[in-house]
C-alpha cells in the first residue's frame, strides 16, 4: 500500500489547517545538467526535432533546459550547437548555415555540426586557437526524427532499437502532427501513461466518451504493473462477455512509452493482437514544460487511420476554456496540477500503483547512473533489441463461476499474454 | 504624526532621495501566516457573486490561495482547495453532482464542506474517513458569497448591519460595479478614509468628475472618529446657508459605506443613505478585487448610473485619457504595487489615513496576542448600528470663519452620533 501523506485534516472546513509551501521532489523532477532527474535523462537519445522543422535557417530548440540551435549545413548534415557564439554571445539562431556547418552573424566564427572551429571570422587567431570547440551534441536521424544525446561523451550509448522495428509489417514515420507542447514538468506528463484507471474516469464517465476510446474501456480493467528489462508496463484486463481485452502498454526509461489504440477492439473478433501504434517522448524544455514528440507505428495490416495521424483530444491548450472546462482532457488534469506537480500533497490509492512504481523506476535508475552503471533500457550491444509487450490482445475466456475467481482468471490471462508471444503470433485485425 | 521623509533641503537635488526603501508594513501582506493575513482571515469576505457560480465550477484567488467555488445539485455552495487532494488537477475542470464535486481525473468526489464521498475508482485510501479536502465555510447573501478563511475556531457570527434589515431599503449585489485592482488592498483601503482626495482628484484637479457634484469641491471641515466595528469620517461642508454633513462609515477590516457623492446642499433636512457597501477583498499581495453590496432606497431608487462601474474605477480606458483625467484607478495603483510608506510625507488631511492603519495594527496585535480584533462579533443579538450618510441642514454661517468651523464640527458630530436622519425621515 503506498505511502499516504496529503491535506491531512480530520476536520470538514479545515483549509485553514492544510499544510501549504510543500516543495516538489526536485531530484526527480528537475532537468538541469548536474540534478540527479537530468543526468538520468542525459543517457538516453531524446528527440529534439522533426527533420521537417528544420530549413535553410537555424532552428532555436530548448532540450533539457538548455538552449541550443539545430541547423543542416550544405552537405545535409545536422548540427546540435550551443545558442551562444563562443566568441561574444550572439545567439547562432542569427547564424548564416555554410556548407561545412554555421557561421556566426557577428563577426563570422564558423563552426562544424560537431563544433570544430573552423574560423575564426576576421582572421584573427583565437589565443587557444586549434584548442577551443564550440560546445555541441551527437545527433542521429531516425525516421524523420533527430534525436540526440547530451550526456557524458564516455556515455554514449547504442541508438535505442525496438524489436517491432524489425516487424517486416510495420515501417515508422515521425507523427509531427500529434506533436504539442505542455506547460508542465516532464514527469506529470509521462506518468499519465502508467495511470489506466484515469482512462476510465477522464476519458469515458466524467463527461462521456471522448474521441480516441471505445466504449469498452469504462469497463474498469483489473490492473497488474510489472517491472520490465526497460522500465515497466501496465496490463489491464476488461472482461467484455466471454471475451477478454487483454491491454499491455509498456513504459520505458525514463520518458518514453509505447501505446496501442484505444478505439477499436477488434469489433467482436477474437484471437487477435493489434500491434502498438505510437512510440512516444515526454521531452523536458525544461523543468515546467515538455514537449511530446511521436513516432508513428504503421501496420499494413492494420494501417493508420487519419485520426491517428491527428493530435489526439485535450492534448494542449487548443480549446477555449469553457469547452475545457465541460469536457476536460489529458492536457487540462495534467497540467493544472501545477508546473510541478508537489508530490507531498498527494493522497494514494491502490490505483494509483502504477505511478508510484513508475516513479520508483525513475529513482532507482538516478542511483544506478549515480553508482557509475548504465540504467535499464540501454543496451551496448548495437545488435540488441528491447523487447516490447504494447498490444490489444482480445482472446475468448469464458467468466469464472464467482466475481473473485474471474479477477484471479483476468490477472493470470493478462500475465500469460503479456508475457506470452500471442503480440507476435496472432494477426492484427 | 510620525512623518519619515522624501524631501530636501536643497534644490535640483534628486541625486541625494532616498532610494531602495522596501515595504515593510505588518499589514500589506496577506498570506497564511503572515500578520495582515492573519488578522483579515478573522473576518467573513466575499470571495464572488453568486451569478458568477453557474453549472460549472468557478477558480478564485483569495488571499494568495487558489479556490474553487461551485454550487451542488442541492443549490449549496462549496469554496475548496483547487487542486484534488488526490494527483493535484484543478477542480475548476470538476463536475458537479448533486452532493458536491467530483474531479475529472480520478472521480473523486468532495461534499462542500470537505468531505471525501468517494476516492473516484472505488480504491479505498490508507487514510479514507479521516482526511478531509480543504474547504472553507460560505455563507451566501444577497448575492455574495462570503468566506471565512481563519482558524475554525475562531469563527466568528457574520456581521449584521441594521442596513440589511431596514425596511425603507433593498440589498443587492453589485457586480456591474466591480472591477480587480493591480495593487495592494491596503492602499484602496485607505483612499476610503481620505475625504480631502474627493476635493482633489474628483472635482478641483482636472473638473468634475462623473458622480460627483460640484459641491465636492469645496474642503470639507473634517473629523475621524472610532467606532465599535471600524471608524468614520464626518467631511462637512459650508454651502452658502447650508451644511452638508457627509459620514462614510470603515467596517473592519476592509468595507466601507458610502452615500452617493453627487448631492448637492441646497435643502433643509435633505438626508439620503449609503448606496453601497464596498469589500476591498485581496486577490493576492499586489492584486485586489471589489466587490459591492448596492442598496436601493425605496423613495430615492438608485439611477442606471450608481449601478455601473464608476468613473475610473478600473483599467478601462486609454493611458492619455488617465493622464488627462486621472481617477482613483490611476492614482492608488500607480502608488505601486505595495507602495513603500517610509517614502510619505503626511500632512493634518492625513489623520484619517493613520487612524487606520493604526487601528488595523492594534487588530494585527489583537490576533497575535490571542483576542478578537475590532469587528468581530459573538453576540448573536448585535446588529450593527450605521451612520453613513448625506444629511443637508439648513444652518446659517457663524460670525467668523473660526466659530463656523466650531459650528460644523459640533454638528457633524451631533449627525453622526445620532440616529441617521434619513431614518428619522422615513418614521
Amino acid at each position: 500500500v503506498p505511502t499516504v501523506v496529503g491535506p491531512a485534516s480530520s476536520q470538514t472546513h479545515n483549509a485553514y489547517n492544510t499544510p501549504r509551501d510543500l516543495k516538489e521532489d526536485a531530484d526527480l523532477t528537475h532537468v538541469g545538467r548536474g540534478t540527479p532527474g537530468g543526468e538520468l535523462i542525459r543517457r538516453y537519445w531524446q528527440p529534439v526535432a522533426y527533420t521537417e522543422e528544420v530549413t535553410d535557417l537555424p532552428l532555436k530548440v530548448r532540450i533539457l533546459g538548455e538552449d541550443l540551435v539545430l541547423f543542416r549545413n550544405g552537405r545535409g548534415e545536422y548540427g546540435l550547437v550551443e545558442q551562444r557564439c563562443s566568441h561574444r554571445g550572439a545567439s547562432l539562431e542569427y547564424g548564416v548555415i555554410s556548407d561545412e556547418g554555421i557561421r556566426c552573424a557577428y563577426h563570422g566564427f564558423h563552426y562544424a555540426p560537431d563544433g570544430t572551429i573552423l574560423a575564426t571570422g576576421s582572421g584573427a587567431p583565437m589565443a587557444n586557437a586549434g584548442k577551443l570547440c564550440h560546445g555541441a551534441y551527437p545527433l542521429r536521424v531516425f525516421h524523420g526524427l533527430i534525436f540526440a544525446y547530451m550526456g557524458p561523451p564516455e556515455k554514449q550509448p547504442p541508438f535505442q532499437m525496438f524489436d517491432i522495428f524489425d516487424d517486416p509489417h510495420i515501417t515508422l514515420e515521425p507523427g509531427r502532427s500529434r506533436s504539442c507542447i505542455n506547460e508542465a514538468n516532464w514527469v506529470q506528463i509521462s506518468e499519465n501513461g502508467m495511470d489506466p484507471i484515469h482512462t476510465v474516469w477522464l476519458h469515458m464517465i466524467t463527461t462521456g466518451a471522448q474521441r480516441g476510446f471505445s466504449e469498452e474501456v469504462s469497463v474498469v480493467p483489473v490492473m497488474q504493473w510489472v517491472q520490465t528489462e526497460a522500465g515497466i508496463m501496465y496490463i489491464a484486463c476488461r472482461r467484455v462477455g466471454d471475451r477478454v481485452w487483454v491491454r499491455v502498454n509498456d513504459k520505458f526509461m525514463p520518458n518514453s512509452g509505447m501505446i496501442g489504440p484505444n478505439d477499436d477492439m477488434g469489433g467482436n473478433k477474437v484471437d487477435i493482437s493489434q500491434r502498438p501504434y505510437q512510440l512516444t517522448w515526454a521531452v523536458p524544455i525544461d523543468d515546467v514544460n515538455t514537449r511530446r514528440m511521436y513516432l508513428m507505428l504503421n501496420d499494413d495490416r492494420n494501417p493508420l487511420r487519419a485520426g491517428q495521424r491527428e493530435r489526439g483530444f485535450g492534448q494542449m491548450n487548443d480549446r477555449p476554456y469553457e469547452e475545457r472546462q465541460r469536457v476536460p482532457g489529458d492536457y487540462d488534469v495534467t497540467v493544472s496540477a501545477g508546473p510541478i506537480a508537489v508530490h507531498a500533497y498527494e493522497n494514494l490509492t491502490s490505483t494509483d500503483y502504477g505511478v508510484i512504481a513508475y516513479r520508483q523506476t525513475i529513482r532507482d535508475n538516478i542511483r544506478a547512473v549515480q553508482e557509475g552503471g548504465d540504467p535499464a533500457g540501454i543496451l551496448r550491444d548495437p545488435n540488441a533489441r528491447v523487447r516490447i509487450r504494447t498490444q490489444n490482445t482480445v482472446v475468448r475466456v469464458p467468466p469464472a463461476a464467482t466475481a473473485e475467481g474471474d479477477v484471479a482468471l483476468l490477472k493470470r490471462i493478462g500475465r500469460e499474454v503479456a508475457d506470452g508471444d500471442l503480440l507476435r503470433t496472432l494477426p492484427a485485425v | 504624526m510620525t512623518t519619515t521623509a522624501n524631501s530636501h533641503l536643497q534644490t535640483y537635488d534628486a541625486y541625494n532621495s532616498q532610494r531602495g526603501l522596501v515595504d515593510d508594513s505588518e499589514f500589506t501582506r496577506v498570506g497564511r501566516g503572515t500578520p495582515g493575513g492573519e488578522f483579515l482571515r478573522r473576518y467573513w469576505l466575499p470571495v464572488a457573486y453568486e451569478q458568477e457560480v453557474t453549472d460549472l465550477p468557478l477558480k478564485v484567488r483569495v488571499l494568495g490561495e487558489d479556490l474553487v467555488v461551485f454550487r451542488n445539485g442541492r443549490g449549496e455552495y462549496g469554496l475548496v482547495e483547487q487542486r484534488c487532494s488526490h494527483r493535484g488537477a484543478s477542480l475548476e475542470y470538476g463536475v458537479i453532482s448533486d452532493e458536491g464535486i467530483r474531479c475529472a481525473y480520478h472521480g473523486f468526489h468532495y461534499a462542500p464542506d470537505g468531505t471525501i464521498l468517494a476516492t473516484g475508482s472505488g480504491a479505498p485510501m490508507a487514510n479514507a474517513g479521516k482526511l478531509c479536502h480543504g474547504a472553507y465555510p460560505v455563507y451566501p447573501f444577497h448575492g455574495l458569497i462570503f468566506a471565512y478563511m481563519g482558524p475554525p475556531e475562531k469563527k466568528p457570527l457574520f456581521p449584521m448591519l441594521d442596513l440589511y434589515n431596514d425596511p425603507n431599503l433593498s440589498v443587492e449585489p453589485g457586480f456591474e460595479r466591480g472591477a480587480s485592482w493591480d495593487c495592494n488592498w491596503m492602499q484602496i483601503n485607505e483612499n476610503a478614509m481620505d475625504p480631502v482626495h474627493t476635493s482633489w482628484l474628483h472635482v478641483v484637479t482636472t473638473g468634475t468628475q462623473r458622480g460627483f457634484s460640484d459641491d465636492v469641491g469645496i474642503v470639507p471641515v473634517l473629523q475621524w472618529v472610532m467606532t465599535d466595528f471600524g471608524m468614520q469620517y464626518i467631511a462637512c461642508r459650508r454651502v452658502n446657508d447650508f451644511v452638508w454633513v457627509r459620514v462614510v462609515d470603515k467596517l473592519m477590516p476592509t468595507s466601507g459605506l458610502v452615500a452617493a457623492s453627487d448631492a448637492r446642499a441646497e435643502q433643509d433636512k435633505f438626508s439620503q443613505p449609503p448606496n453601497h457597501c464596498t469589500f476591498i477583498v485581496p486577490i493576492d499581495d499586489y492584486n485586489t478585487r471589489r466587490l459591492y453590496f448596492l442598496f436601493n432606497e425605496h423613495r430615492n431608487p438608485l439611477q442606471p448610473v450608481h449601478r455601473m462601474r464608476g468613473f475610473a474605477q478600473a483599467n478601462d480606458r486609454s493611458y492619455e485619457e488617465r493622464q488627462r483625467r486621472p481617477g482613483d484607478y490611476d492614482v492608488m495603483t500607480s502608488q505601486g504595487p505595495i507602495a513603500v510608506r517610509q517614502y510619505e510625507n503626511l500632512t493634518t488631511t492625513d489623520t484619517g489615513v493613520i487612524m487606520l492603519r493604526n487601528m488595523i495594527l492594534d487588530g494585527i496585535r489583537a490576533v497575535q496576542e490571542g483576542r478578537d480584533p475590532v469587528g468581530v462579533n459573538r453576540d448573536p443579538n448585535k446588529i450593527i448600528h450605521t451612520r453613513a450618510q448625506n444629511t443637508v441642514l439648513r444652518v446659517p454661517p457663524a460670525d467668523t470663519p473660526e466659530a463656523d468651523e466650531e459650528l460644523l464640527k459640533e454638528l457633524g458630530r451631533n449627525v453622526a452620533a445620532g440616529e441617521p436622519y434619513y431614518r428619522l425621515q422615513a418614521v
